[in-house]
C-alpha cells in the first residue's frame, strides 16, 4: 500500500461527493452533495478551502464554466478529480480497511 | 439589497481573487433555489458568510498570517473585558472594584495580562498585537468619556495596560522557551514500535 499523505475528514468527503457530482461538480452542488449524504452543513468557505488545499496537492483540477444569470452574471468553477486524487482515495479506504480488519463485531457499541 | 452588499464585500474581503467571485455565485445560485423551495434565505446567507469568514480565519491560524494574530489579539482583547466584568461583578460584595478604584484597576490590568498570556499560546506575536488594540481600545475610551474615571485612572491603563499584555505574552514566550529547554537537555525516550521489533 502507498503510504503518502493521510486525506483529512473533509478533504475525503469532497473527493468522494467529485466521484459522484462527476461533471456537475461545484461549490453549491459539493455543498449540497455533501449535505444530502451527511447531514452536515458545511460551509461554502470551507468547500472551496479544501478544494483549493486539494488542488494545490494536484488531487482535482478545476475549470471555469460560463456565467449565468441566476448566478448574479458569475461564472461556476468547476472541479474534477485526478488520477492523485483517486489514489488517495484509494489508500484511505485501504487504510480504514486495514485499521477495522480483525476488530470483533460490535467495537463501535462498546 | 444595500444589506446583501454588505454581506458580499465581507466575503471578498475574507476571499480576495476570482474564488470570491465564484463562491458568492454559488451562494446566490443557492439563494434562488432555497427562495423558490420557500426556505429561508436571508438567515441562510448571513450563516454561510460568517462561518466562511471563520473557517478564512481557522485557516489562517493553522498557517500563521497577520489575519490570525489580529483575530487572536481581538479575541484576547474582548475576552480581557469580559473577564474583567466578570471578576467585578464576583467582587463586588467584598470589595469596591468599580472603574476608578485601585482594585479595579488591579483587576483590569490581571485580566489584560492573563489574556496575553493565552493569546500568545496561540501565537507569539499576538500579545503584542493586543498591546496595540488595547492602546487605542483605552485612547477610544479616554477621548469619549475623560470625564467618568479619574486622570490616574486613565493613565494607569494607558501605559500598564498594554505593558500588562506584552508582560503576559512574554512570560507565555518564557515558559515555552524553558520547555524546550528542558526537553532538549533531557530528550524523552522514544517509544518502542512493538511490531517493529526484530
Amino acid at each position: 500500500m502507498a503510504r503518502g499523505e493521510l486525506l483529512g475528514p473533509l478533504e475525503h468527503i469532497i473527493l468522494l461527493a467529485l466521484v459522484h457530482l462527476d461533471q456537475n461538480a461545484y461549490g453549491m452542488t459539493i455543498r449540497l452533495e455533501i449535505a444530502e449524504r451527511t447531514g452536515r452543513d458545511i460551509s461554502i468557505g470551507a468547500v472551496y478551502a479544501t478544494l483549493e488545499r486539494l488542488e494545490s496537492k494536484g488531487y482535482v483540477t478545476s475549470s471555469l464554466g460560463a456565467p449565468t444569470a441566476e448566478r448574479g452574471g458569475r461564472a461556476k468553477r468547476y472541479f474534477k478529480i485526478e488520477v492523485p486524487g483517486k489514489q488517495a482515495l484509494k489508500d484511505a479506504h485501504e487504510a480504514m480497511k486495514q485499521m477495522t480488519r480483525g476488530l470483533k463485531p460490535g467495537w463501535l457499541l462498546r | 439589497m444595500k444589506q446583501r452588499a454588505l454581506k458580499d464585500r465581507l466575503l471578498s474581503r475574507v476571499f480576495p481573487g476570482p474564488r470570491s467571485e465564484e463562491m458568492l455565485g454559488d451562494l446566490s445560485e443557492e439563494s434562488a433555489l432555497r427562495f423558490r423551495m420557500g426556505t429561508s434565505v436571508r438567515g441562510w446567507y448571513w450563516s454561510q458568510v460568517f462561518r466562511s469568514i471563520l473557517t478564512a480565519a481557522a485557516m489562517s491560524a493553522r498557517h500563521g498570517r497577520w489575519l490570525s494574530t489580529a483575530g487572536i489579539a481581538t479575541a484576547a482583547y474582548v475576552t480581557a473585558g469580559v473577564v474583567e466584568y466578570l471578576a467585578q461583578m464576583a467582587l463586588k460584595n467584598y470589595v469596591d472594584v468599580r472603574p476608578g478604584t485601585v482594585a479595579g484597576a488591579l483587576i483590569g490590568l490581571a485580566a489584560l495580562a492573563a489574556a496575553g498570556f493565552a493569546a500568545a499560546r496561540w501565537q507569539r506575536t499576538a500579545s503584542f498585537v493586543m498591546a496595540g488594540i488595547a492602546v487605542l481600545g483605552i485612547v477610544a475610551l479616554i477621548s469619549i468619556d475623560a470625564g467618568s474615571v479619574p486622570r490616574w485612572y486613565q493613565l494607569t491603563f494607558l501605559f500598564a495596560g498594554p505593558l500588562s499584555s506584552c508582560a503576559g505574552g512574554m512570560l507565555k514566550t518564557r515558559r515555552r522557551s524553558a520547555v524546550r529547554a528542558r526537553r532538549w537537555k533531557f530528550p524523552a525516550p522514544r517509544p518502542e514500535m512493538p511490531h517493529k521489533r526484530r
